[in-house]
C-alpha cells in the first residue's frame, strides 16, 4: 500500500434497509418510485438501471421506513415476487471524491481485504458511499484508515 | 422525543398538508415547493460508460484497475454499483477521449474487457441539486417521471447525498434539460450562474 491519501472526513449512516426491485418491461417511477415518494418515504440513496429487459432500482430507506416499504411493495403483485428488502444494512461515505477513480479503488481494495461485502456504491459531487451489513461497519472504517487520512475523532457507532 | 426540523414553503392550505403535524410530542419534517427548486442543470457530454459484473475475488483487481486508471490522471464523472447474482455490477463514467486507455487497463489489470464481460455505451450526463435534496423524498422520482413523459429513457440514474445524477443515450441530454426546467425551478440566480458554469 503506498501512501496514504488525506481526507476531509467519513460519515457512518443509522441501520437502513436496502430495497432491491426488479421490474420486467415495467416502468419504475410508476411501479416504485411514485408509490414511494406519496407515501413520504425518503431514498437515502438510489440507483435505477433501465436494461434491455428489465428495470431495476436498489435504493435505501430509514429503518424506520422498511415495513412502509415491505407494504408498498406487496400491494403491487408485479413487484413483489421481484423485490428483497435486506435488513439492517448502513452507510459509510468518504469525501471528498474530487473525481478520483484511485479514491474509489483504493476503497474497493480496502474491503476486499477487510472481506466486508460490498452490497452496493455510488458517487456524488463531493462523496463515495458504500452500502453494507450495518453490523461491519466499523471493520469498513479500519479498512478505510489504511488507506487514507481522516481528522479527528473516529465517527461514533449509531 | 424526536426533534425534526421543518422546512415549509408555499404549504397549500387546503387541509391537506397541515404545515404542523404533532404525533405524541414527534414532529413530522416537511418540505413543500410547489415547484421544487434547483441550483441549476450541469450537463456533461462525450462520455463512456463502462459496466461489468465482478465476482467477488475479482474486485481487488478492479481496484487496482481503477487506481492505475487515477494515477495516470483519468478523471471520474460518476461511477455507481450494486449486488446481483453473478456478483457486483459496476458502473463507472469517464470523458470519452480515456475510453482507449480504460479498455486498455481493464484488459492488464483484471483481463475483463472482452465481448460479453464488459459493456461500453456513449452517454451523456445531467446532474442537479439542490436545498435538503439528500432529506427529501420525491426529488428523483419527479425527475425520471418528467423524463419518460417527454419520451426520454435514462439509462441509469444515481443519488447519494443531494445531488440526482442522470445518465442518457448520447445525444438526449439537451432535451432532458429542457423537460427538467420545465418541472423543476431555477431560481434567477442561480440560473444565471448555471449558464456561466456550462
Amino acid at each position: 500500500m503506498g501512501e496514504k491519501i488525506p481526507m476531509e472526513g467519513v460519515n457512518i449512516s443509522p441501520k437502513m434497509a436496502r430495497v432491491s426491485v426488479f421490474h420486467p418491461g415495467g416502468d419504475l417511477t410508476t411501479g416504485f418510485l411514485h408509490p414511494a415518494a406519496q407515501d413520504r418515504i425518503n431514498l437515502k440513496l438510489l440507483i435505477t438501471e433501465e436494461g434491455r429487459e428489465e428495470a431495476r432500482v436498489l435504493c435505501c430507506v430509514a429503518a424506520a421506513d422498511g415495513s412502509r416499504t415491505r407494504r408498498l411493495l406487496d400491494a403491487n403483485p408485479d413487484l413483489t415476487k421481484r423485490a428483497e428488502v435486506h435488513e439492517p444494512v448502513g452507510l459509510i461515505s468518504i469525501f471528498p471524491l474530487r473525481s478520483s477513480l484511485k479514491t474509489v479503488g483504493l476503497a474497493l481494495i480496502a474491503l476486499a481485504e477487510a472481506q466486508v461485502p460490498v452490497h452496493a456504491f455510488c458517487s456524488s459531487l463531493s462523496a463515495l458511499t458504500f452500502v453494507i451489513d450495518h453490523d461491519r461497519l466499523q471493520e469498513a472504517l479500519v479498512a478505510f484508515e489504511g488507506c487514507f487520512i481522516f481528522p479527528g475523532e473516529r465517527p461514533a457507532e449509531r | 422525543m424526536k426533534a425534526v426540523l421543518f422546512f415549509l414553503e408555499n404549504v397549500p392550505l387546503n387541509g391537506n398538508t397541515n404545515p404542523c403535524l404533532v404525533h405524541n410530542l414527534e414532529t413530522t419534517a416537511a418540505y413543500w415547493e410547489a415547484r421544487i427548486k434547483t441550483y441549476g442543470f450541469h450537463r456533461v457530454t462525450d462520455l463512456s460508460l463502462f459496466e461489468l459484473t465482478l465476482a467477488s475475488l475479482n474486485l481487488p483487481l478492479f481496484g487496482q484497475a481503477l487506481c492505475r486508471m487515477g494515477e495516470e490522471g483519468i478523471p471520474l464523472v460518476l461511477t455507481f454499483s450494486w449486488v446481483t447474482s453473478q456478483g457486483l455490477a459496476a458502473c463507472f463514467v469517464v470523458p470519452r477521449a480515456f475510453e482507449g486507455r480504460v479498455r486498455d487497463r481493464l484488459q492488464e489489470e483484471t483481463a475483463l474487457s472482452g465481448e460479453g464481460t464488459v459493456r461500453v455505451l456513449p452517454v451523456e450526463v445531467v446532474y442537479f441539486y439542490g436545498p435538503h435534496f439528500g432529506d427529501r423524498y420525491g426529488i428523483a422520482e419527479a425527475a425520471l417521471k418528467v423524463l419518460t413523459e417527454s419520451g426520454i429513457r435514462a439509462t441509469a440514474s444515481a443519488c447519494s447525498g443531494s445531488c440526482v445524477y442522470l445518465v442518457l443515450p448520447e445525444g438526449q441530454s439537451e432535451e432532458a434539460v429542457r423537460a427538467l426546467s420545465r418541472t423543476f425551478e431555477i431560481p434567477r440566480a442561480m440560473s444565471q450562474k448555471a449558464a456561466a458554469v456550462n
